[in-house]
């Protein structure tokens, strides 16, 4: 008599995943709300329109957006058993995942060396909780997206490693919707408004 | 499993409380070790079918 049953319905896993991700989005929606109130209240320091660098952010943006355009043809070969493209792509994702954590650091450590970090208004600390928050998520996707991997790598691939890979995706396409967001309510509305 | 887990997560909680910065990456690194065993693991989730849950209560 067999217990196993790796392949039950993953819907219900997916059910719960989305659950998860509509908790992080009233989060994200705090956070929001708490930015768009204090935008103004710089208390004599810089504002948006002094500090933010629209270039760059449109850089970090499009590394974004081609990182969960690579996640998506990973899935796509996953769904295919073509493993090995499956980790090309995944291992893509992972680099510019990075590089678009590297940007922001830079960015934040640019802010910080010119004395406007948190500590300096309440518009600063509204922007750094925010976008701080959104890349500590990124850094947790890219630990997570190693952990997935390896044991693929150790055992190939099946229906629950899948599943596991498909919740992943989820949450990296989600980060991507929250990043458009802060891309246009934080750098664009700060720069041209 | 959760055993060594709880263990690797006592020490990156106790490095971090009391400044102990190199106690801190042991405790991680054990933690995500420990996570990578856990998923491997090939039978994740099993299912105890209705007759058998039955027949566990019958015999209390």
């Amino acid at each position: 008599m067999s217990h196993i049953d790796v392949f039950h319905d993953p819907h219900k896993t997916y059910f719960g995943f989305w659950t998860y991700l509509m908790t992080d989005c009233i989060l994200f929606s705090i956070l929001f709300a708490t930015y768009i109130v204090l935008k103004d209240g710089t208390f004599g320091g810089p504002t948006s329109k002094d500090l933010f660098d629209l270039p760059f952010a449109l850089t970090e943006t499009l590394l974004l957006l081609a990182s969960s355009f690579t996640s998506g043809l990973a899935m796509l070969d996953a769904l295919k058993g073509n493993t090995k493209g499956m980790f090309a792509w995944f291992a893509l994702t992972f680099l510019l995942g990075a590089s678009f954590l590297g940007m922001e650091l830079t960015e934040f450590s640019r802010f910080v060396h010119e004395g406007n970090s948190w500590e300096r208004s309440a518009f600063l600390s509204a922007f750094f909780t925010l976008v701080a928050t959104h890349g500590f998520h990124i850094t947790m996707g890219l630990i997570w997206m190693v952990v997935l991997l390896v044991p693929v790598f150790l055992h190939g691939l099946n229906g629950e490693y899948i599943k596991r890979l498909t919740c992943f995706r989820m949450f990296w396409h989600f980060l991507d919707v929250v990043w458009i967001f802060i891309f246009t309510v934080v750098y664009l509305t700060g720069t041209i408004l | 499993m959760p055993f060594y887990m709880g263990i690797f997560g006592f020490l990156f909680c106790f490095g971090l409380i009391w400044y102990m910065f190199w106690l801190v990456p042991i405790g991680f690194i054990g933690l995500i070790a420990c996570q990578i065993s856990r998923l491997s693991e090939k039978e994740p989730e099993f299912t105890i079918p209705k007759a058998e849950v039955e027949q566990m209560e019958r015999h209390r």
